[in-house]
C-alpha cells in the first residue's frame, strides 16, 4: 500500500492474500510499523512560506491524502498483533509513495496513477490536509524555497507536526522539539519536477476543454464584447 | 421581495462564504466561495447542510446546486475541502484566477473530469459575470494577464475580488488581496458599498501597505460594515494594529473568531447583520 495509516489502522495482519478494498490488483501486505517508523518520510509540497508575520517563521505544506469515509468490512484495526473485533467507518491515508515499486514520484504519469487507482475503487478519494513546518529547516536545504517545491519530512518530524496542526503542542513546544528535527527535513528535486509537471498537465487539460467549450453558454464573456 | 445574504462560516482559519439569494415564488439560489473544510473536520460542509435542511431546501434534487463555487485563489485555507463541497452539491460554474500554484492541480484535475462541475475557468476583472438572481456580480482584481498569473510569485496578490450588487446596495468580498494591490481597485469600488471583507484575515499586510498606509480603509465611507475571517491559531489573525486601526477610527466590525457565523443580509436598500454567538 502506497500510504501510511494516520489514524489507528496499522494494516492488516493478513500478509498473503488480495486487498478487499475494492483495489483487488494491490496485494496488502502488513506494515511492520515500528520497523518502518525509521525509513517512513513523507511528500510535502510548500503551499505558502509566512515571513511577513512577527516571531511566526512558519511554512504551510500540504501532503496528500487517501480517504474513505464508507463503512468497509476489508478494512479492520488490530492492535498488538490481534485483530479488534470491528471494521473501519473510515480511513485517512498519508501517502508517502507512488507504489509499492517506486519510493519516489519521479514523475507526474505515477501522481496520474496512483489517483486512477485510487479513484477507481470509488471507495476510496484523494485528498489533500497541511502540514506547518519551522522555516529554517527549510531554508537551510533549499535556497529561497517556493509554492510547489516538495519536500520529504521523515515520520517521526510529520507526526509532530500533526499534533500541533490539531493543538496538541504549543508552538513553542513545537519549535524546540522540532528544532532538534531539522534534519529531518530533505528538499526533493525529482517530485517537485513531478508535481509541477502534473499540475501542469490538468492546466493544459483545462485549456483543451475551454476551447471546445467557446461559443457556448459555458464559457464567460469578455467586457466590451 | 429579493434578498441577498452573505454568510461568512467559522471554519477557524482561512475562508468559506455562503451565498444565498431568495426571492418570492423562486427556489433559492445558492454559491459559494472557498472553503477550509479538513479531511477529518468539514465544519463547512456540516454548516451548509444543516443550514439548507432548517431553511428545508432539498439539494440533494437539483442538479448543479451551486450557481458558482468561486475558489479566490490556491493557498491550502481556501481550497481545501472545495472538492469535498462541489462533489456533493455540484455546481454550474467553478472559477478561479489563472495562478501557479501546483496545489490548485487536484481541483483542476475534478474539474476537468467530474460531471459534477458543468463548467470551469479562470476569471480576472475583463470576464462578465453572470447574475445571481437579481444579484449583478463584477470582478474588480486581478487584472487581465494573457500569459500566466498575474502574480507569480505571490499567490495573494493573485486573489479575486469581487462585488455583488443587490439594488442600491454592495458588498465586497476579497481573498487575501493585500493592501499593497488596492490602490489599483479602490476606483472600482461601487459607490453604494455597504459591506466589505478585511483582507486576508485581517493579517498586517492584508491592512496596510509598504508605507503603513490603508488605502481600501481610507476608500470607503464610515458606515460600511466590515467583516472578517480569522482565528488566533495558527497565524496570529487578526493582526492587531489591524484591530487598533479599526478601533480609532470607530469602525463598526464582525470576526468570525468571536462571533463565529457572520451574515450579512440586504434587500437593497438596507443592511442586516446577524451573527450565532450568544
Amino acid at each position: 500500500m502506497p500510504w501510511y495509516t494516520l489514524c489507528g489502522w496499522l494494516g492488516c495482519l493478513e500478509t498473503d492474500h488480495e486487498c478487499t478494498l475494492a483495489m483487488p490488483t494491490i496485494r496488502r501486505q502488513r506494515m511492520d510499523y515500528l520497523a518502518d517508523t525509521a525509513n517512513v518520510s513523507i511528500p510535502v509540497m510548500i503551499d505558502d512560506v509566512k515571513r511577513d508575520l512577527e516571531s511566526f517563521e512558519m511554512t504551510r505544506t500540504r501532503f496528500l491524502l487517501i480517504e474513505s469515509t464508507e463503512p468497509e468490512v476489508g478494512l479492520t484495526a488490530a492492535a498488538s498483533e490481534v485483530r479488534l473485533p470491528a471494521f473501519l467507518l473510515s480511513l485517512s491515508g498519508v501517502v508517502y509513495r507512488p507504489s509499492e515499486s517506486s519510493d519516489t514520484f519521479n514523475s507526474a504519469k505515477q501522481i496520474e496513477e496512483l489517483h486512477e487507482t485510487v479513484e477507481a475503487s470509488e471507495l476510496l478519494e484523494m485528498e489533500s490536509d497541511e502540514l506547518w513546518l519551522p522555516t529554517s529547516p527549510i531554508d537551510e536545504v533549499r535556497s529561497e524555497p517556493k509554492f510547489g517545491d516538495v519536500f520529504r519530512v521523515a515520520l517521526p518530524l510529520f507526526r509532530l507536526s500533526m499534533s500541533f496542526g490539531r493543538d496538541g503542542v504549543t508552538l513553542a513546544s513545537f519549535l524546540e522539539q522540532a528544532n532538534s528535527m531539522r534534519q529531518q527535513v530533505t528538499y526533493s528535486d525529482v517530485e517537485t519536477s513531478a508535481f509541477r509537471d502534473w499540475y501542469q498537465q490538468q492546466v493544459e487539460e483545462a485549456e483543451v476543454n475551454y476551447e471546445k467549450q467557446l461559443g457556448r453558454d459555458s464559457v464567460l464573456d469578455w467586457k466590451g464584447d | 421581495m429579493a434578498r441577498l445574504t452573505v454568510t461568512m462560516i467559522d471554519v477557524g482559519w482561512g475562508d468559506c462564504i455562503l451565498l444565498e439569494f431568495e426571492k418570492d415564488g423562486q427556489d433559492p439560489r445558492y454559491a459559494l466561495i472557498d472553503c477550509n473544510d479538513r479531511p477529518n473536520q468539514r465544519l463547512a460542509l456540516s454548516f451548509v447542510k444543516r443550514h439548507l435542511q432548517t431553511k428545508q431546501v432539498d439539494w440533494r434534487n437539483r442538479r448543479h446546486f451551486f450557481d458558482f463555487v468561486l475558489l479566490t485563489h490556491g493557498h491550502d485555507d481556501h481550497s481545501r475541502g472545495l472538492k469535498q463541497m462541489m462533489s456533493e452539491f455540484e455546481t454550474k460554474w467553478f472559477w478561479y484566477p489563472k495562478s501557479g500554484h501546483p496545489g490548485l492541480a487536484g481541483l483542476l484535475r475534478y474539474a476537468n473530469r467530474s460531471a459534477k462541475v458543468d463548467a470551469h475557468q479562470s476569471v480576472d476583472e475583463t470576464k462578465l459575470l453572470p447574475d445571481f438572481g437579481d444579484v449583478s456580480m463584477k470582478i474588480l482584481w486581478p487584472p487581465h494577464s494573457p500569459t500566466g498569473p498575474h502574480d507569480p510569485n505571490d499567490e495573494n496578490n493573485n486573489s479575486v475580488v469581487m462585488a455583488l450588487t443587490l439594488a442600491d446596495v454592495s458588498f465586497v468580498l476579497t481573498g487575501d488581496c493585500k493592501a499593497s494591490n488596492w490602490p489599483s481597485i479602490v476606483s472600482k469600488l461601487p459607490v453604494n458599498l455597504k459591506v466589505i471583507q478585511v483582507p486576508h484575515h485581517a493579517a498586517k499586510n492584508g491592512m496596510f501597505d509598504s508605507s503603513g498606509g490603508t488605502p481600501w480603509l481610507d476608500a470607503i465611507a464610515s458606515n460600511v460594515e466590515i467583516g472578517m475571517s480569522c482565528h488566533i491559531s495558527p497565524h496570529k489573525h487578526p493582526h492587531p494594529d489591524v484591530i487598533t486601526e479599526l478601533n480609532s477610527q470607530a469602525r463598526s466590525y464582525f470576526r468570525t473568531d468571536e462571533h463565529y457565523h457572520v451574515s450579512f443580509s440586504t434587500d437593497g436598500a438596507t443592511v442586516k447583520k446577524k451573527w450565532s454567538r450568544v
